[in-house]
């Protein structure tokens, strides 16, 4: 995915500021879709919906805070720099919590809203590899026969093919079988990388 | 002369004074309207003359003196009988009083305006936001190899009417906290209204409350302080903000309502809070009587101070259906 097809998405209720952030990120050459409020953008937002987003703090109805938390709630991973004019520490502090990547306190200076787009583009991209990586080594484990699974369970514990095959009560040859089969849909050439993918994935599932 | 004369022009005894011209001891600038004065009353006329001495020891007293004529002799000539006493002590005392009065209004202006710093502070940092960015994109367009002249300087304007944003709401701070007061003038209470509500619309948008003003097309001037009437504007739609604090956001609205008769202007300001349990309005608008934790309960003997002041009145009641209602009337202003 290259960076030109992510969007930033824009959501300030101050018909002025919005405009301007749209012309200052059009000009740095990122693409931008501009809303006046937060029910606004949340009602063209799908899964597909792929860029990072930028949102004033306080707006009339849905309050960039509250914006925070519907987006986490339903999940959504798309990353937030939030923008205000009065960003005390608490607010701050309960921006931060909500998973927002950054807060600039108006007025800041173009360059660091740039460098934040950029940076939250980026963040997207990243995730967006992982997401595609993590899910690329589901469907390779989901492909394993039953068999094949109790094979790799104890290959990645890195049992020599003998334990393997005592444990199971197979024959050595039928061990081996799996052990190629296993490597072969899990794409790679041996039993510690098996182990790395299944580690990643646990990894992303313990919830953080 | 008698002894009160005497301590009054710094002489030490009769002789001191004896001999005189009364009109060494008046003070230069007085000395004509002084003379206009005598002449006035040798022409047969009563008055009363306010003026200034400089006494013998040079010390300035401000006098007020009270004359009549007097005919006397066989032909009919006429001298004065004046009394003259000393105001000097009752002047300064209301010079000093109007002083802290006008002290007093600044510091609650300037009081008002501190709690609606976080708002205003905002309504100037929007222009700047958006000044800021499309300078800063004005700067990537002139950096690419073919410069999109027309979207240049369409920024260009953007960002002078955004400087100008900026400046007016500015102007408009600055106005309402200068110190002092301003002299009473004709001017369209309509529009001294709107500007207080200006004042007020970022703080009104943070606190979620809707006002709607409704006045008839032309109302006769009044002689009034715009900025005090705007600051009786400011305490009452604050009030009526603090009282609705607890509603539903869609439910808090004032009401600004504007009428008149051929003598009065009738303001009435109308929230739709819980009303107020104490109608008793000697209580209510009295200093330091209040219903808020926060606050000194100035707001309210302000506003009435401020209206007595300009010569109307001011009321509070229970709406008939919820919410309290104040009303304050300024006089029509006598010059067409």
């Amino acid at each position: 995915m290259n960076s030109t097809a992510l969007t930033a998405y824009l959501i300030d209720d101050d018909r002025a500021v919005l405009h301007s952030v749209s012309e200052l990120l059009d000009a740095a050459g990122i693409p931008t879709l501009a809303f006046i409020s937060a029910e606004q953008f949340l009602h063209q937002l799908t899964p597909a919906t792929a860029g990072c987003i930028i949102t004033d703090l306080r707006m009339q109805g849905m309050s960039g805070a509250d914006l925070l938390r519907v987006l986490r709630d339903a999940g959504c991973k798309l990353p937030v720099i939030v923008v205000s004019g009065h960003a005390d520490v608490p607010v701050t502090v309960d921006v931060m919590e909500h998973g927002a990547i950054t807060l600039l306190q108006k007025p800041y200076k173009a360059d660091e809203l740039l460098e934040a787009v950029e940076r939250a583009l980026d963040i997207y991209r990243n995730d967006h590899q992982r997401t595609e990586q993590l899910d690329d080594i589901r469907r390779r484990l989901d492909s394993l026969q039953p068999d094949e699974y109790g094979v790799m369970k104890l290959m990645i514990h890195g049992k020599p093919n003998k334990a393997i095959a005592s444990e199971l009560e197979i024959s050595m040859r039928t061990v081996d079988r799996r052990r190629s089969a296993v490597l072969e849909k899990m794409g790679v050439a041996s039993a510690p990388e098996v182990a790395r993918l299944v580690a990643l994935l646990e990894a992303a599932e313990i919830p953080a | 002369m008698n002894s009160a004369g005497l301590s009054f022009t710094g002489a030490e005894s009769l002789e001191d004074v004896v001999g005189r011209c009364v009109f060494d001891l008046i003070a230069p600038e007085f000395r004509e309207k002084f003379r206009e004065f005598h002449e006035k009353v040798c022409g047969g006329e009563a008055g009363t003359l306010e003026m200034e001495i400089i006494g013998l020891k040079g010390v300035r007293r401000r006098m007020e003196t009270h004359a009549v004529p007097l005919k006397y002799g066989p032909e009919g000539e006429v001298g004065q009988l004046a009394v003259t006493r000393d105001v000097t002590d009752v002047r300064r005392a209301e010079e000093l009083i109007a002083a802290h009065q006008a002290q007093l209004l600044h510091v609650s202006r300037l009081s008002s305006l501190g709690q609606m710093a976080a708002a205003i502070s905002h309504e100037i940092t929007q222009p700047l936001s958006a000044i800021s960015n499309y300078a800063a994109a004005c700067r990537l367009l002139l950096k690419r190899e073919q410069p999109d002249l027309d979207t240049f300087s369409r920024h260009i304007e953007t960002i002078a009417a955004q400087t100008h944003r900026a400046g007016e709401t500015l102007d408009r701070i600055r106005t309402f906290i200068r110190g002092g007061n301003s002299p009473k003038q004709s001017c369209d209470i309509a529009d001294v209204i709107t500007g207080a509500l200006d004042l007020m619309k970022a703080e009104l948008r943070n606190r979620q409350v809707r006002v709607e003003f409704r006045s008839p097309e032309t109302l006769p001037a009044v002689m009034a302080d715009r900025i005090q009437i705007q600051q009786v504007i400011t305490n009452l739609v604050t009030n009526a903000c603090d009282a609705m604090q607890r509603l539903p956001e869609n439910e808090r609205a004032i009401d600004i309502i504007c009428q008149h008769d051929t003598d009065h202007i009738v303001i009435n300001v109308e929230d739709t809070g819980p009303g107020l349990n104490d109608l008793s309005q000697e209580t209510l608008f009295e200093a330091f009587s209040t219903s808020k934790s926060e606050g000194m309960g100035l707001g309210l003997a302000i506003c009435r101070d401020i209206v007595t002041a300009h010569g109307g009145t001011i009321v509070a009641a229970n709406a008939p259906t919820r919410g309290a209602v104040f009303q304050f009337t300024l006089p029509v202003s006598k010059e067409a």
